[in-house]
């Protein structure tokens, strides 16, 4: 990570925040001694840390990236406890820019802050990256501040109107080619290939996400870089262009997604007290 | 008459009056696709959003609005003008389709660079040969201009001149430009006869046409490649370039009928100057590719052939598109 100021911005797409308490098959989860979870997204690159500006080892397709920004909205957080409940935070609330950027202009935001969140022992996140359809369909109401926020942090296109759900951007180099600037957006390219991923990651076995009104539980999410272009697909930076912004390479790392994100460790941290 | 108000009067302690209107939808239409639930018309709010429409402060140079390209008379199109001039008169490499009946569309633009509706204004406004503007200082600069922030107060709950705000009136606006009662229409709902000619062009467009120009909109929606030749100094790849895919290369928007006769030059470059120019392609200069809608590749023969006779009724049919109530109707006009 560049810095470990962590600045959160929670741009919330209504002034009125519902916490609304859902179960999959017992009807309501009564939101007793709520409490405040943190999310942190660490970024690494295959395993090191990312550096914004600095050379990483050449990846499996042979293609040695620099990173100089790396931004992503994640989106419709799912809480899940040890029965498999299922607390979903409110929609309106539930969209998020994560950023790391070259451009010191732009603060870098690595954590999220949930408030609200009905006490239980949580062992799993789902989330989304991107902007869902049922969201886009929505258009601009409701969504004024996080428009204004994604377009503060480049995360929307003009000639495609709509959000760009990942910026990812730098230089390379591979066996033929020389620091070559490239460009990974990924966004909607229609109704049918929205390119919006959801991923569900478990914490590691054995721990949980402990929430009630004495924790403020902070969860490390580690993100893989490089893994949007290796995962499952193998997508060449060079192949197609140096510049992914649609089809089929959009897609190809719109399936790698998912497989970027893990819980690494969760601290269970007293309320008032936090630890990294 | 389109709009009816309700009488549904919202009154709170800071005195923001606003009345609903309710979107009369012609019965022979589709359905509505823009999500009224979620930017409920208002009078207020349309009344800001035509005056947004025809403001020059939405450009870089104060001087191009929506309605500089959007003419109400040629069905808010760019009449005459094979690509829209924006600020500084620089040429864009599109015409200007006209902004009618946007509640009932999937997508906007030619290629569909957006499926909602209150997304496309950024389109414009942001690029360098339209409107050379950001929205952030379109706003700010609406925030110390006379008079909006009594009309954003006047449109919106929380009376806010912001992005959100500023594109929601002028979805309100656009959604009540309903052109829905040309001479057509009129022949739909049993109000007026087609002449003889009429019929026959009618006849023939619903067998030769109507695959694509579906529906009371003349459209299906779909993006479809009708085998113009490419014009190798602009090589607009359509739909393509917001999709990536190349199987949608030189694809674009089926565009509505309506209006049609005042709505020249026509196609997405506006190469064809008139409605016989666009039958003559259609019936000799159809042009094969990988692309091409399986439509207009029949055993061999391309394009729609189609008899002199045949094009001078389909010239007559298509005429009795033209909405002389929706050009003239002053809730759209400049004022
Ligand atoms: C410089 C001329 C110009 C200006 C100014 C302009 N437009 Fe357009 N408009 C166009 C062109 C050209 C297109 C087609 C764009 C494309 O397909 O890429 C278009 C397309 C549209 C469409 C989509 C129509 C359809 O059938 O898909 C809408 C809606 C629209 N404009 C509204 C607006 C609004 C609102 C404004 C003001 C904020 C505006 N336009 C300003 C030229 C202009
Ligand atoms: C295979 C689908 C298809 C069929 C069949 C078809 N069209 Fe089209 N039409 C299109 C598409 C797609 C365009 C836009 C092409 C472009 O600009 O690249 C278009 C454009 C037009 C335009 C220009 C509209 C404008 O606003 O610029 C006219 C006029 C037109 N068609 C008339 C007809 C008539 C009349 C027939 C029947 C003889 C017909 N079309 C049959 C798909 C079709």
């Amino acid at each position: 990570m560049k810095t470990n100021i962590l600045k959160s911005i929670l741009v919330s797409f209504s002034l009125i925040a519902l916490a609304s308490c859902s179960s999959d098959d017992d009807g309501e989860m009564d939101n007793v001694n709520p409490g405040m979870v943190t999310i942190e997204f660490d970024s690494n690159f295959a395993g090191n840390e990312l550096t914004i500006g600095n050379a990483n080892t050449a990846n499996t397709n042979g293609e040695a990236l620099t990173v100089t920004r790396f931004n992503y909205i994640v989106s419709n957080i799912v809480l899940i406890d040890e029965d498999g409940m299922e607390y979903t935070y409110p929609k309106e609330n539930s969209y998020f820019i994560i950023s790391e950027d070259s451009n010191d202009a732009l603060a870098d935001n690595t954590s999220i802050v949930l408030n609200d969140v009905p006490a239980g022992k949580y062992t799993a996140i789902k989330f989304g990256v991107g902007v869902d359809k049922e969201k886009y369909d929505q258009g601009l109401s409701g969504a004024g501040d996080f428009w204004d926020a994604a377009q503060e942090y480049d995360m929307t296109w003009s000639w495609a109107a709509g959000y760009k759900y990942i910026n990812f951007e730098g230089t390379y180099t591979s066996a033929t080619i020389t620091d070559e600037a490239y460009k990974v957006h990924l966004g909607r390219a229609s109704d049918e290939v929205t390119n919006y991923t959801e991923t569900t990651i478990n914490v590691p076995s054995g721990s949980a996400i402990i929430v009630n009104e004495d924790m403020a539980p902070e969860v490390h999410v580690t993100t893989d870089a490089s893994a949007l272009l290796t995962a499952s697909e193998a997508v060449s930076l060079e192949a197609y262009g140096n510049a992914i912004m649609g089809g089929e390479g959009a897609v190809k790392v719109a399936t790698n997604v998912p497989l970027v994100f893990a819980v690494d460790h969760v601290h269970n941290n007293e309320a008032g007290n936090s630890s990294h | 008459m389109i709009l009816t108000l309700i009488g549904c009067q919202n009154n709170d302690d800071d005195g923001y009056t606003n009345v609903l209107v309710e979107l009369e939808v012609p019965a022979h239409f589709p359905e509505v696709t823009y999500n009224l639930t979620n930017n409920p018309l208002t009078k207020n709010g349309i009344e800001l959003g035509r005056k947004l429409f025809y403001e020059g402060a939405v450009s870089s140079t104060g001087t191009v609005s929506c309605g500089t390209c959007h003419e109400q008379k040629y069905a808010f199109t760019h009449h005459g003008h094979t690509f829209s001039h924006g600020v500084n008169d620089l040429e864009g490499t599109r015409n200007t389709p006209p902004v009618q009946n946007m509640a009932f569309l999937e997508n906007f633009a030619w290629d569909g660079a957006t499926g909602h509706l209150d997304l496309f204004p950024i389109i414009p406004i942001t690029t360098e040969v339209e409107m050379n503007e950001t929205l952030e200082s379109v706003i700010e600069k609406l925030k110390n201009k006379a008079g909006y922030k009594a009309l954003f107060a006047d449109a919106f709950d929380d009376g806010e001149v912001n992005s959100e705000n500023f594109l929601l009136a002028l979805s309100q606006f656009m959604v009540t430009m309903v052109s829905a009662d040309a001479k057509y229409d009129k022949y739909i709902r049993n109000e007026e006869q087609l002449t003889e000619d009429e019929q026959q062009g009618l006849a023939i467009f619903e067998q030769k046409c109507a695959s694509c120009h579906a529906t009371a909109l003349f459209s299906d929606g779909s993006f479809r490649n009708n085998g113009l030749q490419p014009n190798p100094k602009l090589n607009d790849l359509g739909r393509s370039k917001v999709t990536g895919f190349e199987a949608d290369n030189y694809k674009f928007k089926v565009p509505s009928l309506r209006n049609i006769a005042v709505t020249a030059p026509y196609m997405h470059d506006g190469r064809f100057g008139s409605l016989e120019a666009v039958l003559a392609f259609y019936n000799s200069g159809v042009v094969d590719s990988n692309t091409l809608d399986p439509l207009l590749h029949n055993n061999g023969s391309l394009g729609i052939p189609t008899t002199e006779q045949e094009r001078t009724v389909l010239i007559a049919f298509l005429n009795t598109l033209t909405d002389n109530t929706f050009l003239e109707d002053d809730r759209f006009s400049e004022k």
